[in-house]
């Protein structure tokens, strides 16, 4: 915690070793995170890019409460939760022109390496309504409480606990047998 | 293993790696934010410091908070070795009188006054050094209770800083920092080849008014620790020290820096102490009184 909290001092100090400290610190839970939510490695690469430069970018303003962590986190949620709405309304203008989401190619350059556990396990998040998908991700993997999710999201704690059970009951029939392993 | 926790696991674990190229390209651009964000940013610094300045004396909130600058000009006539000595017993008879003078401001109103120094007199032929204090602006500020001891200390040791007990003051340490140690400190705070600093008491002092050392929470104690960091040197050849009074319970603590013998030639001593006092705790034994006194020496004469 007192590391993040020199790293944040020396970066809005304009420190570029700090920030390439917090980068490289964050950028694979960023990633898994995004790439779980975005249910796409194009756009979640995308996120967690613009997350990062935006941060770079605000070295002046930034006021962090809590935890850098968390901060980047709900920024990462923030933006991959407008990155779906609009994808969504972009699907409902064009109907009879999409087809379902494919998932991205393989591509030596992209920046995530994708693997067969990532693929199976995003194919199931992506058959999740995106709430119950965006509170079993920033829980389990982003280590957030229910809590912080239910401030970030303006909705009850009771709704958060619910959606996070519903979202698990669901993945576990979904990957059945990746779960009785 | 129940199926939950497996399935929490799974999530958990999913294995992800990125391509190195692709990293450095993210980075890259990152970094080249940061650079333009910068550029962007430095022209418009000077006038927000007074902004913010200027609305906090416009607001006057209920309980005081004193911001004090404090300009010793000191001369110099021997070399580098004598304006060193010169450097410190200034520092640290400012430093003694700031914190006799900062306990009683509760006392005092805001208005232009001039500050008696105990500085020592001047040696033959060096004029005695001018001491003006100018009450700017007076604010309120809660600040809560003063905590995380342990980590100040924890960072102390961690960055090799030695505290010396303060003759009659049982309560109160010095943190030394010799020459070796101020490589390692701009080191630390810097981290690049360079030491062009970006940060100085006015950052420090803007960001506390904004709230973002306060808002460190039960871990206050970190600002001292940061403002202990900020003691680097920069390319313009400023000299630049931060000190944290905390007058607790337990009385002051007031870390203090020695400075470079090679860096110290001819100075300005700019000041600037700020009071935050806890008025709103009620009685709450654990209430403190926090004091940050800011201060910046600027080199004069590089010679």
């Amino acid at each position: 915690m007192i590391e993040d909290k020199l790293l944040i001092w020396k970066f809005k100090c304009g420190d570029r070793a700090a920030l390439a400290r917090i980068y490289e610190k964050y950028k694979t839970d960023l990633l898994r995170i995004a790439t779980g939510l975005s249910s796409q490695i194009s756009i979640a690469e995308d996120i967690v890019h613009d997350v990062f430069v935006t941060f770079a970018q605000s070295s002046d303003q930034l006021k962090l409460n809590g935890s850098l962590k968390g901060y980047l986190i709900t920024c990462v949620a923030n933006r991959a939760r407008n990155s779906t709405r609009a994808e969504q309304r972009r699907r409902a203008v064009r109907l009879d022109e999409t087809g379902p989401v494919m998932p991205d190619s393989d591509n030596p350059e992209r920046w995530i390496v994708r693997n067969e556990e990532m693929d199976k396990l995003n194919n199931a998040m992506a058959q999740l309504p995106y709430a119950q998908r965006e509170v079993v991700i920033l829980h389990v993997q982003g280590g957030m409480k229910f809590k912080a999710i239910a401030k970030s999201q303006n909705v009850s704690i009771n709704t958060v606990q619910s959606q996070y059970r519903y979202g698990l009951d669901k993945l576990r029939s979904l990957l059945n047998s990746e779960v009785e392993k | 293993m129940r199926p939950a926790e497996n399935m929490k696991k799974l999530i958990k674990n999913v294995p992800i790696k990125t391509n190195a190229e692709r990293d450095k390209e993210v980075l890259d651009d990152i970094l080249n934010a940061l650079e333009k964000s910068e550029k962007d940013h430095s022209a418009a610094f000077q006038s927000r410091i007074w902004r913010i300045i200027m609305r906090n004396r416009i607001t006057k909130l209920t309980a005081a908070v004193f911001v004090i600058a404090v300009f010793v000009g000191v001369y110099q006539l021997g070399g580098p070795r004598a304006a060193f000595a010169r450097t410190t017993r200034v520092v640290r008879t400012t430093l003694a009188d700031l914190r006799e003078f900062a306990s009683n401001l509760r006392e005092r109103k805001p208005e232009k006054y001039i500050y008696q120094s105990n500085l020592p007199p001047a040696e033959p032929a060096r004029p005695n050094p001018d001491i003006q204090c100018t009450i700017i602006s007076a604010r309120v500020q809660e600040f809560s209770a003063v905590g995380g001891h342990d980590d100040l200390l924890d960072f102390l040791e961690t960055e090799g800083i030695e505290l010396d007990p303060a003759a009659g003051y049982p309560d109160v340490s010095y943190a030394r920092l010799d020459p070796d140690k101020t490589e390692h400190f701009i080191d630390f705070v810097d981290a690049g080849d360079d030491l062009e600093l970006k940060s100085s008491p006015s950052l420090m002092l803007r960001e506390d008014q904004e709230g973002i050392i306060g808002s460190f929470g039960a871990e206050d104690q970190d600002a001292v620790a940061i403002a202990l960091a900020a003691t680097v040197l920069d390319d313009d050849g400023l000299i630049e020290l931060s000190f944290s009074f905390l007058r607790g319970q337990s009385g002051f603590e007031m870390p203090s820096l020695e400075i470079n013998a090679d860096e110290a030639v001819l100075f300005r001593l700019l000041t600037t102490a700020e009071t935050k006092d806890n008025e709103n705790d009620e009685g709450d034994p654990d209430a403190e009184n926090v004091i940050f006194v800011l201060i910046r020496i600027e080199v004069i004469s590089p010679d």
